[in-house]
């Protein structure tokens, strides 16, 4: 009773372990996955600044290329001796067509404008034309299309001053997919947009042919606002309020129909009130960490799925192993049978538990030495187990079955009702048991003696009933032997 | 009875079928239910032959760019071959309609663009057989065209919002007072519609009180002017500080028209596009602020004409684009000479 509660209790024990390793495991991936989730979220931000970044950087570089090298250009044409306004668009021309501008003119202190009449028309009706003899600074336009390109262009305008008098001003226009080539990002120029957004109407032009836009194609950020999924509450807001109040830069994440994006922004210093926008999937920015991440859940789930398994295989290996082991712990190695101990404990255990009669057998093979000696320590393994599968098979598991040791045998006759049974049983062994075919000695006879008591005629506990039963063997064998006998009748 | 069935059902099958090869209902190539007009028959006159392809050909707006296109055409003695879509929602039809266009050896090609790959790939096809290409009402970011007309819809944006500041004005409204004004628009990914809207928003936050804002749930109606309507019921619902609608195509102006009428908004700024017949009533009646920017698409259909006409006869033309230009239409011009002959009465 007590062994089998503690097979029980071990049992429990052990599920409440496999159930903790396993809360634990899926835990730690939990844990792990949300971590690396917030480090993806925390990389993307910060590759998409870091990528704005540099790409503001460039077009900064760029754009303060181009500005100063048009300013370079009008001082030394338009602020040299020569006043000429026709000599002086035509050596602008020459100096456009080694550059990236896509028109260039001239435009006198009475606003005649010495280039094509489309740029003319179009400043003027921007409203450029009639500021530039109030501007001191060089400043660059907002984007517009132009009616000769048909194209989106920015406008440099240069006042040119000389001797303190404004004389005029020069005029040269940036193509805005120029800004195409400054800002590429060949390994993921399939998977981003570039835009420039101004800070006060949330307009976005593109400056790319990206993932959602062609280059010079606008957009609100207001608009998109209504598609755009934050995580964090107030997010948008927050981003919007720092373009406005001019800040640097920053980025931030959001979905956008079913997409989810990064997208950095830095201020652009040579375009007031605009910032340079890089618009990446967040699977472009971090491809690597996401495929880790896939491969993490994969492996994980492969690792919980082998420890599983290894965890059942463990358990049926160790059942096998406790099964076997009580097995061999309980029996006769050689034969099969029970072995003394286990015969013992057995029926203890009968006799503690059940209310019904029992006999205890004691069985001896007749001179069995001589069989060792006759025939050698083979055949006389040969004869216990022929002994041994005789007993068994004539008492089988529903009686207790042992070899006591040596040359003796037990059997425990279980519920027993009438004596007679057993005495029948007895005679059918000494038939079955009357001789032996044994290896190169051919048909040999066998005999045995056995004695044998009744619980609870005879003995009401196992150590007093096994007296009587060794009793009885005693006298059987002092009879002659090869026959069965009752204690009673001694 | 059974085979007398039958044999009328086959017989009704295939007169249909014949039946929907002239108007395009059922074509091999587009099995789904989308209503196109084909060209009609190529004259072999020894004129210019001009095939012109719009993404719409029901509406007010439409009629007269293709009224403007037919005159031109007249004048310059040219054929003139109409076809389109019924609306912009199957723009592989347009280039479907394109490449039969230059199968059947149009002279030159107009057509109202949608930025669609598909369109942008016909585009190119038409450019590649040396066909000169015209586009009006709508531009595309590729070049893969001669010459466009078209509103420059950044400068028409600008223009509503300045008309809309000066409605506020007129009412009385104080740059000190807080009012909300909400933007309605049909498709979200119109060019036309977002260049309205960019150049709205940049003369706004540039010319417009701090305390006056634009709401930012800006209402997208898909062009539906039922749609549109709701959504300006719910704009006057859910603010009460509200004191404008800008609507910012036809189908907004329409439905933002109807639900100004129905719930009597006289104190409302209403800026509308297009010249409907809502908004016309709406401008008419005394007790309302509106205005509306009507595109001079009669210009559109009738300079394009003219310029393939001039690139079929060897010459260049000045610019690769030109903006038709808007008008703005109120209480105070309605009737003039002028406006009746741009609106074209």
């Amino acid at each position: 009773m007590s062994v089998r509660r503690n097979k029980k209790g071990v049992r429990h024990l052990y599920g409440i372990v496999a159930v903790v390793y396993i809360s634990i495991c899926a835990l730690v991936l939990i844990i792990g996955f949300m971590d690396v989730r917030g480090m993806i979220e925390d990389y993307n931000a910060g590759q998409a600044k870091l990528m704005s970044g540099l790409l503001t950087e460039n077009i900064n570089m760029a754009l303060d290329t181009e500005i100063s090298q048009v300013e370079e250009i009008s001082y030394a044409i338009v602020g040299g001796r020569e006043d000429n306004p026709n000599y002086i668009y035509e050596s602008l021309q020459f100096y456009a067509m080694r550059s990236n501008i896509s028109g260039i003119g001239f435009i006198d202190y009475t606003h005649t404008t010495y280039g094509t009449r489309g740029d003319h028309l179009d400043l003027a009706k921007y409203g450029y034309l009639s500021q530039i003899s109030e501007v001191s600074d060089t400043i660059l336009t907002d984007p517009y299309r132009s009616r000769i390109t048909a194209t989106m262009i920015m406008t440099v305008l240069v006042p040119i001053y000389k001797e303190g008098k404004y004389f005029g001003t020069v005029y040269a226009n940036i193509p805005l997919d120029m800004m195409q080539k400054y800002v590429s990002i060949d390994n993921l120029k399939d998977n981003a947009d570039i835009y420039l957004i101004n800070s006060h109407s949330l307009n976005c032009i593109s400056c790319t042919d990206g993932v959602r836009a062609a280059a010079g194609t606008w957009d609100n950020l207001t608009l998109r606002r209504s598609q755009m999924v934050f995580e964090q509450p107030g997010e948008y807001q927050k981003h919007v309020k720092a373009m406005k109040q001019g800040k640097k830069g920053d980025a931030f994440s959001y979905e956008l129909n079913g997409v989810s994006y990064t997208m950095g922004y830095e201020r652009i210093d040579k375009m007031e009130d605009w910032y340079l926008a890089v618009e990446l999937t967040n699977e472009a920015l971090s491809g690597s960490f996401y495929l880790f991440r896939d491969r993490l859940v994969m492996y994980a789930v492969v690792l919980v799925l082998i420890t599983l398994a290894a965890g059942v295989v463990m358990l049926i290996l160790e059942i096998t192993r406790r099964k076997n082991f009580e097995k061999l712990s309980e029996t006769d190695t050689m034969t099969g049978l029970y072995n003394q101990k286990t015969f013992i404990a057995k029926v203890e255990e009968y006799i503690t538990n059940a209310g019904d009669g029992g006999a205890l057998i004691f069985v001896d093979v007749d001179n069995f030495k001589s069989y060792n000696d006759t025939y050698g320590h083979m055949n006389g393994d040969a004869v216990l187990r022929k002994f041994a599968t005789e007993l068994q098979t004539e008492f089988g598991s529903e009686h207790v079955v042992a070899r006591y040791g040596g040359d003796e045998f037990t059997v425990f006759v279980r519920h027993l009702t009438n004596i007679g049974m057993v005495e029948m049983a007895m005679e059918r062994l000494e038939q079955c048991l009357s001789e032996i075919d044994l290896d190169n000695y051919g048909r040999v006879a066998l005999n045995f003696s056995a004695g044998g008591a009744c619980y609870p005629q005879d003995a009401v506990n196992y150590a007093d009933l096994c007296k009587c039963a060794d009793a009885a063997l005693y006298r059987v064998k002092k009879d002659g032997k090869g026959r069965f006998g009752w204690y009673q009748n001694s | 009875m059974k085979k007398l069935g039958a044999s009328l059902v086959v017989i009704l099958l295939f007169f249909s079928l014949l039946a929907g090869v002239r108007t395009g209902s059922v074509q091999p190539e587009h099995r789904k239910l989308r209503t196109y007009q084909m060209f009609s028959e190529r004259q072999d006159n020894g004129r210019p032959n001009i095939y012109l392809i719009t993404k719409g050909y029901a509406s007010n707006y439409w009629t007269r760019l293709r009224s403007g296109a037919v005159n031109a055409a007249q004048e310059e003695d040219c054929n003139i071959y109409l076809g389109g879509t019924q609306s912009e929602e199957h723009p592989e039809l347009l280039a479907y309609l394109m490449t039969e266009a230059l199968k059947a050896g149009a002279d030159a090609i107009i057509v109202s663009p949608t930025n669609v790959p598909e369109v942008v790939d016909a585009a190119q096809k038409v450019q590649d057989a040396g066909v000169p290409l015209i586009f009006v009402d709508t531009i595309l970011n590729e070049h893969v065209f001669d010459v466009c007309y078209e509103t420059d819809n950044m400068q028409a944006g600008r223009l509503a919002a300045r008309e809309l500041i000066s409605l506020l004005h007129k009412q009385g409204r104080s740059e000190t007072e807080r009012l909300s004004v909400g933007v309605g628009i049909g498709m979200m990914e119109s060019q036309t519609i977002l260049e309205r809207l960019a150049g709205f928003q940049e003369y706004w936050s540039a010319n417009a009180p701090e305390t006056w804002s634009v709401l930012e749930d800006i209402k997208c109606n898909q062009g539906d002017a039922d749609i549109a309507q709701a959504q300006s019921y719910d704009f006057m619902k859910e603010n009460r500080d509200l004191a404008g609608l800008v609507a910012l195509n036809n189908g907004s102006s329409i439905g933002t028209a109807r639900a100004v009428k129905n719930m009597g908004r006289t104190d409302l700024a209403v800026v509308g596009f297009d010249y409907s017949d809502e908004m016309q009533a709406l401008i008419r009646d005394e007790s309302y602020h509106v205005s509306s920017i009507v595109q001079r698409q009669y210009d559109m259909g009738y300079e394009s004409v003219k310029a393939a006409k001039q690139l079929l006869s060897g010459y260049t033309v000045p610019y690769k684009y030109i903006d038709t230009g808007v008008q703005q239409i109120n209480a105070d011009n309605i009737d003039s000479p002028y406006i009746q002959n741009v609106v074209g009465h």
